[in-house]
């Protein structure tokens, strides 16, 4: 095709057009910024706030290595210093990498993708509010003495109520129960972003890596997260309410808590490595001015470390007394998930030699991080195998390996991103980056280094202090001294950013790397002018003359056709272009939302009931709000054509509409905690024994109450199904009868099964038993009342005429979400009555 | 064609997984540790048959880059299966 | 004595486990060198070199078929090796039967059947006889600890409600310490023990002693008098008198361990006066009070003359 006929949109463009576009894009200025929602804004916060975190949490560590210079040291006594160990670790895990990395992609996906913004951005701002107070606070927990104190990893029944009566767990369990919800939250945004706001053209084998990266990156994350979720509802259950899950007196199992926490845990090691691999397969081909080798190759090895790293989480119990056969299908799997990860660093060291590196900063911090990730990954190998694991497991040759990992595989790349993609985002260029990079990678490697020495001396893992004698003291004294070095790069490095480092929205108009991905075409709030059509995977070096035609508006969607913030939704597959999505601006409604929701999870900590629910309203008012006033907005205007030929509607119904695909990645966060709900059903059951499950004099009712309950949900499915025939005939008023007599038959059944359990005398405080359905009951209740709000809100749009024949988004959402419910209820019903007859009879 | 190949291959993984470790887990809680070798077994030349004919359909649809994406995720979930499997040739079943 | 390094072994397994080590260090290292150098090639090699390490193929080999064959290999050396751990001793007696049972932030020894209808009970040390296999039956009271003894063997986790076996072996005399490797709460640092391995005609002496109950001489009466009113046996248990509670660890045969305060110091009448004095300063968070303005100085070392008697 020649250029000049093939570009969508003629020149010249209409006069406004850009102005108009410049206007509703316009970032709200003074103290109202607070209410900012797009995502160049949210994702440097979001960043921003990461790193401060990281710096707290660093802080902690130095700390640590003081206090673990010499043995018998008592700078920090032993009680304090497991607060500061516990503190350092979660918040590294939980307020720092995934923060961090779920932050590189709100930033850095819309403008690799072309998109306008992410698909919701008032969802990754209020994501974004609740971490950031909620996190502040977490930290806060410190200086009252009140931290978490049993470690990251949160083992009961270390941590259950006898041994940790305080609130310091609490902290844990419910204090990052907001991290929890912004990681979906965070997660949903990503995967519907990346599916379905690429730019016309780019089809899913012509993404940059880092777009495949963090879709693998979020669906880990909806997957991995649920396992957690759970874990810490049945931990707090316990706590709150003595349902024994994880006490062996009555009937629990400690290690229920291990395998649940750790197929959350492992995952989550390759959910903070993965995006970070993407960011580095971005930032060697633009160092070395050379395609990315093998990309096919690189796109399947994320794939399958994605899903191979679910198989691997029982190697974090290698010493818990699990059979050997079990042991070595995880240590083989193990070895399965070093192979894909074999492939990435191959190809960065292919492209490298296929192009001419140019040594700048960005690509000083690749090889530091090829260098650290690599010795870290090969010890990983070594823990992989069984009998070695043995001797090193929880020992600092661990604690090494992790830092390793983790600063190899994700620290230094960030760091790389940080160097490379800084002028995207800051007028000024940042200037200390190499003596950054020297004295961190130096600092790193004489912190962790002799750690692997210490670890195999014998020296455990969460000491606050060791004996002397056992020669110890010369490595850690090394390992301070390291970590000293790394805590002057880290100042220089925030000095860096504090002197050179300008925000300007949306950067330099140039290509300092003459790089070939989208995010270096020129850049506005809107992110590009016009929409690109692409047509390879390296647009910028493929596409000759693409940067002028986009700024120029020739290419999609030059200006905005409703007046609003709009962004181009296209296929998933092929990404041809399908409508024009609204997305929200600025608004208060998601920051008092967010406020709500960390205030209700940390007054919930500090056993504030009446606080925590009156925090809990402020929230739910605020989500609906938002919703009621920013979502389903249906047709503001007809179709409207966007160049190329392409005549776009602004709103579309059913399973093109970008609402139902995020209801759909929420429905499966959802069916994985269920499944988890089921897991802890038959782990427990095997654990006690067929024999005693359910524990003698516990009887389950008879089959006759299932079968009505099951019977009534299962009714209230087909009244939805009837309702959504009377709405396409037009109907109003009969529709939200139906919906309410639906809300009563899925409140009937529940209630129905509850009641039945009730009177058949099962109680979730005499046995794990009882405790396992009352979860099951717990979980599909919450749904009830989920389902219940949904219910009264469409039901109050309906009377508002805000739902209809055709604007009918609202109700979908929910009738699809409604099926999911009554899915859930009825495998319930099944887990509660059948599975444990059905195995007695085996 | 090739999303869903690729899915295939993930979720033949996945069951394979599920049926090896949880299958031997019951059958030891319920002493029968003789099935375990040839539950392990049969699940794994399942596996791989299927595995097989995925990446086989999946490279003669021509389906491009997703066609191969396919063939790459069913061969490291076939290795996934084979080294998974192995260790049960050389260790008690309980 | 006090050296818990993973390559100090004592035995076949710790022995296996530190060639396991070097094997797998020797690996890593010939691996980590080989792709630092792919990489400065890939930077700085001859421009034909460098092209051949531009091509996809390059990818498969080093990426996929270098990591398959290492690993695989690695892999059947490991089921090896997991198949020989732990193998009884050829020939060898029935292994001995110790239980170990884990606390907040000691360690109770028993040996069953070594008493008629029970057995003898013993603290934060475990004597085994060398070339016997020795099973530890592991469980814990409270939360997880893990029992480590980096010389014989790599850690077992001792779980709450759940038995696990680790079966070790010892070759050569000699003490070795262990520690406790799973977090478990404030002195979780301060929780080690003794193994010390003995010939078998010492072993069996050593256990004739600790048959016999704990005697009282007429000079320590007053040591005795002391523990009594201090109200040390509303925990601890001394056989051969009337104290049995369980709370603590077993003192019967106290001065003959090698350590106090699960291998906080050493033992001598000096560090028991001092822990029955100052427990709550040298390991604050046990469970132990600090008896200092309890017990005055004669007081204090009358008892710990006599608890430093009984060997």
């Amino acid at each position: 095709m020649t250029p000049t006929q093939a570009l969508p949109n003629p020149l010249p463009r209409p006069e406004g057009e850009l102005e108009a576009l410049e206007e509703v894009w316009k970032r709200p200025r003074g103290w109202r910024f607070v209410t900012v929602v797009n995502n160049n804004w949210i994702g440097v916060l979001y960043l921003g706030t990461a790193g401060l975190f990281c710096v707290f949490a660093v802080i902690l560590s130095l700390l640590m290595r003081a206090q673990l210079t010499v043995g018998g040291n008592d700078i920090l006594e032993a009680g304090t210093y497991n607060q500061v160990f516990t503190v350092h670790g979660t918040a590294m895990m939980f307020l720092f990498a995934v923060p961090a990395v779920e932050a590189l992609g709100v930033y850095l996906l819309p403008a690799m993708l072309a998109a306008r913004d992410l698909p919701f951005p008032r969802l990754s701002a209020y994501a974004f509010w609740a971490y950031a107070i909620g996190g502040f606070f977490f930290f806060l927990s410190l200086f009252w003495g009140v931290a978490p104190d049993g470690g990251w990893f949160m083992y009961p029944p270390l941590t259950g109520k006898e041994y940790s009566p305080g609130i310091n767990a609490d902290f844990w369990l419910l204090g990052i129960g907001f991290i929890e919800i912004s990681a979906i939250a965070g997660a949903i945004e990503i995967i519907v972003g990346v599916l379905r706001n690429r730019p016309p053209g780019m089809t899913l084998g012509r993404m940059p890596i880092f777009a495949w990266a963090m879709l693998v990156f979020a669906v880990m994350i909806v997957f991995a997260f649920p396992a957690v979720i759970l874990a810490t509802i049945l931990l707090e259950l316990e706590r709150a309410f003595d349902w024994p899950f994880f006490l062996s007196a009555r009937g629990g199992d400690p290690l229920l808590w291990q395998h649940l926490f750790w197929f959350f845990g492992h995952p989550e090691v390759y959910i903070i490595f993965l995006p970070a691999a993407g960011a580095v397969s971005m930032i060697v081909p633009a160092m070395a001015g050379t395609r990315l080798v093998g990309y096919g190759l690189v796109a399947t090895a994320l794939v399958a470390t994605g899903f191979l790293s679910f198989g691997l989480w029982v190697h974090h119990m290698y010493a818990t007394g699990i059979p050997s056969l079990s042991l070595a299908f995880f240590s083989a799997a193990s070895f399965a998930v070093a192979v894909p990860t074999g492939v990435q660093v191959f190809a960065w060291i292919a492209t490298l030699a296929s192009g001419r590196p140019r040594m700048e900063v960005p690509m000083l911090f690749v090889i530091g991080f090829l260098f650290i990730f690599v010795l870290g990954g090969l010890t990983g190998v070594m823990v992989a195998v069984v009998p070695f694991d043995w001797q090193a497991h929880d020992t600092y040759f661990i604690v090494a390996h992790l830092h390793y990992v983790l600063i190899g595989g994700m620290v230094f790349p960030l760091l790389a991103g940080l160097y490379y993609w800084a002028p995207l985002a800051s007028g000024g260029g940042l200037r200390y980056g190499r003596w950054v990079f020297w004295l961190l990678f130096g600092g790193v490697n004489l912190t962790f280094f002799p750690m692997h020495v210490a670890g195999l001396m014998g020296m455990p893992r969460r000491v606050w202090t060791y004996p002397e004698g056992m020669g110890l003291e010369l490595w850690n004294i090394l390992s301070t001294i390291g970590a000293g070095v790394s805590a002057l790069g880290i100042v220089l490095l925030i000095a860096d950013l504090a002197k050179n480092f300008r925000m300007s929205s949306g950067g330099t108009d140039s290509n300092p790397h003459k790089a070939g991905s989208l995010e270096w075409l020129p850049q506005g709030n809107y992110n590009t002018r016009s929409i690109p059509l692409i047509t390879s995977r390296d647009p910028l070096w493929d596409q000759p003359g693409l940067a002028a035609q986009v700024e120029a508006g020739q290419h999609f969607l030059p200006g905005t056709v409703s007046g609003r913030r709009e962004t181009l939704v296209t296929s998933a597959v092929d990404a041809a272009p399908q409508y024009i999505a609204i997305v929200p601006g600025p608004g208060w409604a998601h920051v008092i939302a967010a406020v709500g929701t960390a205030g209700f999870f940390l007054a919930l900590t500090v056993q504030w009931v009446m606080i925590s629910a009156a925090f809990g309203a402020v929230a739910l008012a605020a989500v609906l709000y938002w919703l009621w006033t920013g979502t389903d907005l249906g047709p503001v205007r007809g179709p409207a054509d966007i160049g190329g030929g392409y005549t776009l509607p602004l709103y579309v119904t059913g399973r093109d509409n970008l609402g139902w695909w995020a209801v759909v990645v929420l429905m499966l966060v959802d069916g994985t905690v269920f499944g988890c709900v089921a897991f802890t059903h038959i782990f427990l059951w095997l654990s006690n024994g067929p024999e005693s499950w359910p524990p003698s004099g516990t009887t389950l009712p008879g089959l006759m109450a299932p079968a009505i309950s099951a019977a009534l949900v299962a009714a209230s499915a087909a009244v939805v199904m009837l309702s959504d025939a009377v709405l396409k005939r037009g109907g109003r008023w009969a529709v939200a009868a139906l919906l309410l007599v639906a809300l009563a038959l899925l409140g009937a059944g529940m209630g129905l099964d509850l009641q039945a359990l009730w009177e058949a005398g099962v109680r979730p405080t005499a046995h794990a038993f009882g405790a396992s359905l009352y979860a099951n009951q717990f979980w599909q209740l919450l749904h009830l009342g989920i389902i219940a709000v949904m219910a009264m809100y469409v039901v109050a749009r309906i009377a508002a005429g805000l739902v209809g024949a055709v604007r009918r988004v609202s109700f979908d959402v929910v009738r699809l979400f409604w099926f999911y419910v009554v899915g859930q209820a009825l495998a319930g019903l099944a887990l509660t009555h059948l599975f444990p007859r059905g195995a007695g009879v085996a | 064609m090739g999303v869903a190949a690729s899915l295939l291959g993930i979720v033949i993984w996945a069951l394979h997984f599920g049926l090896v470790y949880g299958g031997q887990a019951l059958a030891c809680e319920v002493g029968r540790p003789s099935i375990v070798m040839p539950l392990v077994i049969g699940a794994s030349v399942v596996a791989l048959a299927l595995l097989l004919v995925l990446a086989v359909v999946a490279r003669r649809s021509r389906g491009g880059f997703l066609g191969g994406l396919a063939v790459g995720i069913a061969a490291f979930s076939a290795l996934a299966v084979v080294w998974e499997a192995a260790p049960v040739l050389a260790l008690p079943a309980c | 004595m006090n050296s818990q390094n993973v390559f100090d072994t004592a035995g076949p397994d710790g022995d296996r486990l530190a060639t396991l080590a070097w094997l797998l260090f020797g690996g890593g290292l010939i691996l980590f060198v080989a792709v630092l150098g792919f990489l400065l090639v890939a930077l700085y090699g001859a421009a034909r070199v460098r092209r051949t390490l531009g091509n996809p193929r390059f990818i498969v080999a080093g990426g996929i078929v270098m990591p398959v064959v290492v690993l695989t290999a690695l892999l059947l050396h490991t089921l090896g090796l997991a198949r020989a751990l732990g193998l009884p001793m050829p020939g060898g007696e029935p292994p001995l039967r110790i239980e170990v049972i884990g606390h907040q932030f000691w360690w109770e020894v028993r040996y069953p059947g070594t008493l008629p209808g029970g057995g003898i009970v013993t603290a934060n040390e475990i004597r085994i006889p060398t070339g016997r296999d020795v099973v530890l039956e592991v469980t814990a009271s409270d939360v997880i600890h893990s029992l480590w003894i980096p010389a014989l063997h790599g850690k077992i986790d001792m779980i709450p409600g759940l038995v696990n076996r680790r079966t070790i072996r010892a070759d050569r005399p000699g003490a070795m310490r262990g520690q406790c490797t799973e977090f478990c709460g404030t002195q979780h640092a301060l929780m080690a023990f003794m193994v010390v391995a003995e010939t078998p005609p010492a072993y069996e002496a050593w256990l004739d002693r600790q048959r016999l109950p704990a005697a009282t001489p007429p000079q320590h009466e007053m040591g005795r008098a002391v523990f009594a009113a201090a109200g040390c046996g509303g925990c601890h248990a001394v056989r051969g008198t009337e104290w049995d509670a369980r709370i603590g660890p077993d003192l019967t045969a106290l001065g003959g361990r090698l350590t106090i305060g699960a291998g906080t110091l050493p033992m001598n009448e000096g560090t028991i006066a001092g822990w029955i004095a100052g427990a709550q300063d040298l390991k604050p968070g046990n469970r132990m009070p600090s008896f200092a303005n309890a017990l005055d100085g004669p007081e204090l070392r009358a008892v710990s003359a006599w608890l430093e008697s009984l060997k």
